[in-house]
């Protein structure tokens, strides 16, 4: 069974899940709960207006204890931080390298094979075959840092595993943990592994469980452990864990959620960052709602090239802000497009300069596209689209041919959200998006939208008969590998033309390259190798 | 439009429940209590813990109604708390059985061996959740049931958007696996 099949028989099945469920779901109770409800509201009364007599002036004191600790705090931040340093960033190097996914649904492990192999090259090298996710890459894109499982009787043995970046060899293994094979699928052990210096740093956890936080290094040359570093916890259990390093490599930057008690609806997120070599700490207990906090853990979080501001853009197309040196919660800010297509979700996709200091994040369905400047965490402008979507496509015959195309082709719907990564030309000088034809609700995801950064039009349109997955620019920017239906190919980026098709693995999940990966954990370029 | 408007509309209800306005809650409650009580009916296979784990998740709502977005849309946050309710009620009850599969109760609507062979099947399928381990039956009902993206389940959930992915995934397979047992040994 090809992906395509697979895929359909999935949609099949949720399909049926879902009117299982509704069906399922008609003999609920159905009750006016607010007769119930309103006695215990009004007990409830609302905490702006239900302070004892006292609390008043005792919380005012409070707040302007805390509003001239926070002055003090801001004056001395001010500075500590005040003037603008000069991003010490180093550009890793790593040769042009595709990483095959794809996901091991009938083993009792789960987790993904992954294979790797050259643009050009018909064949992969498999490396794992149990591996829970992509790879770290190191920041000098010389190690990858898998993190494997592995079934032995019916014990899961959980270690990280080196391999070189240019030989593909296999370098060192080191275990993070070990469980019983019952508990994986509610409490599997999840890590997160980040490279800086000379060590690797590994954290894991297992959701929901009051086990002991700990950051170990490792030495990257042996996997040797270092050093182990405890995390203040207070007996709390674990619902969340982000790990990341600054991009000077001086420091890590933990957050971790906290509940109460397993399953406890009261969290409480803490920011511990960590000095290195040393590992000394210094936490703090964040403020703010659960939508905000939670942006410090979704995939996608980064650290800009200054150093100290985190930031994420959520599946919602707003973009979070979290100040490393000072902030207790994140700030969220949406992203100013003129308007929505129906209020609710837009089909977005993101990429970022190569120097990581500007974030691109298109809406094709809108024709916009929002440049933020990402050290003044500031929309710095959206921009409107120039050019007509399909316009290369002239004369009568091929505007004929483009309708009937359009309503033939089997093409993504764009009411949903959309979270295929922008991929940014090596010169910077071109986009490269999933376009979009028709407008609002009829929009319909398809082809590839050539963007010109200098005029900000969209100067190509490259039709395609497929949905499109993903896109990915490799071979210096000179190729750009099309992911649809199914099928890998490979488009001159020059011509606009298919010129090859690569042999997919069956039931490939999902491919990327080393240079996608560095972008996604680092948000800058890697510069490929010769 | 009209989504835009109910959007305008939901976010000047939760604003005045933020100022402590119970009438405007009422209006949260009434709207939301079908889905509520749908919800929480799919995830305990319990008719009188659905309104009992409904009423609380509604009460929670009240209570943290301050530290909500009102930008955002209420019925995904609800429904993450209906769901951890009813997750602290069936630990509660430590596994109260489940209800019998002719609990169900019929549609008038249809003949009465039409009713009993759907309540049959629904009860199967409420069945076969109950089955689940409690983050996969979670995951499926907030996302399958109540249309949450896998990004909202996983904000839900506490967990990153590929654990949902796997859990569905899993999901799916058991309850096939359940239901496939479930139907041969009828045979």
């Amino acid at each position: 069974m090809n992906l395509r099949e697979r895929e359909m028989d999935e949609a099949r099945e949720a399909a049926a899940l879902r009117a299982a469920l509704r069906q399922a779901s008609r003999d609920a109770p159905r009750r006016d709960l607010w007769p119930r409800l309103e006695g215990e509201v009004a007990a409830l009364g609302h905490p702006r207006r239900a302070r004892a007599w006292w609390a008043r002036p005792l919380r005012r004191l409070a707040l302007a204890s805390l509003s001239l600790a926070l002055i003090l705090a801001v004056l001395l931040g001010a500075l500590a931080y005040g003037r603008p340093r000069a991003p010490q960033v180093a550009t890793g190097t790593a040769p042009e390298l595709l990483l095959a996914l794809r996901y091991q649904g009938a083993s009792p492990l789960g987790g993904y094979t992954i294979a790797a192999r050259r643009p050009a090259e018909a064949a992969g090298v498999p490396l794992l075959d149990h591996a829970t996710g992509p790879p770290t890459i190191a920041p000098d894109g010389r190690q990858l840092l898998f993190v494997e499982q592995q079934l032995v009787g019916q014990t899961v043995r959980t270690a990280l595993v080196a391999y070189a970046a240019d030989t593909l060899a296999r370098q060192w293994s080191a275990p993070l943990g070990e469980q019983a094979l019952s508990g994986l699928d509610e409490r599997a052990l999840t890590s997160r592994v980040v490279v800086a210096g000379d060590r690797v740093y590994a954290v894991s956890f297992r959701l929901g469980l009051d086990d002991p936080l700990v950051v170990r290094a490792l030495a990257r040359n042996d996997g040797v452990p270092v050093a182990s570093w405890p995390v203040a916890t207070d007996g709390r259990a674990i619902n969340e864990v982000n790990l990341l390093a600054t991009p000077d490599e001086q420091s890590l930057h933990l957050f971790v959620r906290l509940a109460e008690t397993a399953g406890s609806a009261e969290v409480q997120d803490r920011h511990v960052a960590l000095a290195l070599p040393g590992g000394g700490q210094q936490a703090r207990t964040l403020a703010g709602d659960l939508v905000a906090t939670t942006t410090l853990y979704g995939a996608g979080g980064r650290i800009a090239p200054d150093g100290r501001t985190f930031y994420r853009l959520t599946f919602e197309g707003r973009l979070a802000f979290f100040d490393l040196a000072r902030d207790t919660r994140p700030t969220l800010l949406a992203l100013p497009f003129a308007r929505t297509a129906s209020g609710g979700l837009i089909p977005l996709a993101q990429g970022v300069a190569a120097d990581g200091t500007r974030l691109y994040a298109l809406a094709p369905t809108l024709g916009q596209l929002a440049i933020v400047d990402l050290a003044g965490r500031r929309v710095e402008r959206v921009v409107q689209l120039g050019g007509a979507p399909g316009a290369r496509e002239a004369g009568p015959v091929a505007g004929v041919w483009s309708v009937l195309r359009d309503s033939l082709a089997p093409e993504a719907g764009a009411t949903g959200n959309f979270t295929a990564t922008l991929q940014v030309s090596p010169d910077g000088q071109r986009l490269y998006a999933v376009g979009a034809s028709g407008r609002d609700s009829a929009a319909r995801l398809g082809g590839v939208w050539v963007i010109e950064t200098a005029s900000w039009r969209i100067a190509e349109h490259w039709q395609a008969a497929e949905a499109i997955e993903a896109l990915l620019l490799v071979d210096r920017g000179q190729g750009l590998l099309v992911q649809s239906s199914g099928r890998l190919r490979l488009l001159d980026t020059t011509s606009g033309q298919f010129t090859s098709e690569l042999a997919e693995p069956p039931g490939l999940t999902t491919i990327t390259s080393l240079g996608e990966l560095y972008r996604e954990q680092y948000g800058r370029a890697l510069r490929p190798e010769r | 439009v009209e989504e835009a408007g109910a959007r305008a509309e939901e976010r000047a209800v939760v604003l005045a429940c933020q100022r402590g306005e119970t009438a405007a809650f009422a209006r949260l409650v009434r709207l939301h209590q079908d889905i509520a009580l749908r919800t929480a009916y799919l995830l305990t296979n319990d008719r009188e813990g659905a309104e009992d784990v409904a009423q609380l998740a509604f009460l929670q709502a009240f209570r943290a109604i301050g530290r909500f977005d009102p930008d955002r849309p209420f019925r995904p946050w609800l429904l993450g708390i209906v769901a951890n309710e009813a997750r602290m009620y069936r630990r509660g009850r430590a596994r109260r059985p489940a209800e019998p599969l002719n609990g169900g109760i019929a549609a008038r609507d249809e003949p009465p061996l039409e009713q009993a062979v759907r309540a049959d099947e629904r009860a199967r399928v409420r069945a076969a959740l109950a089955e689940l381990d409690e983050p996969l039956r979670t995951a499926t009902v907030l996302h399958y049931f109540n249309d949450l993206s896998i990004e909202e389940v996983a904000a839900a959930q506490g967990c990153r958007p590929g654990t949902v992915k796997s859990r569905l995934h899993t999901a799916r397979q058991r309850l096939r696996a359940i239901l496939v047992a479930a139907i041969g040994s009828d045979r």
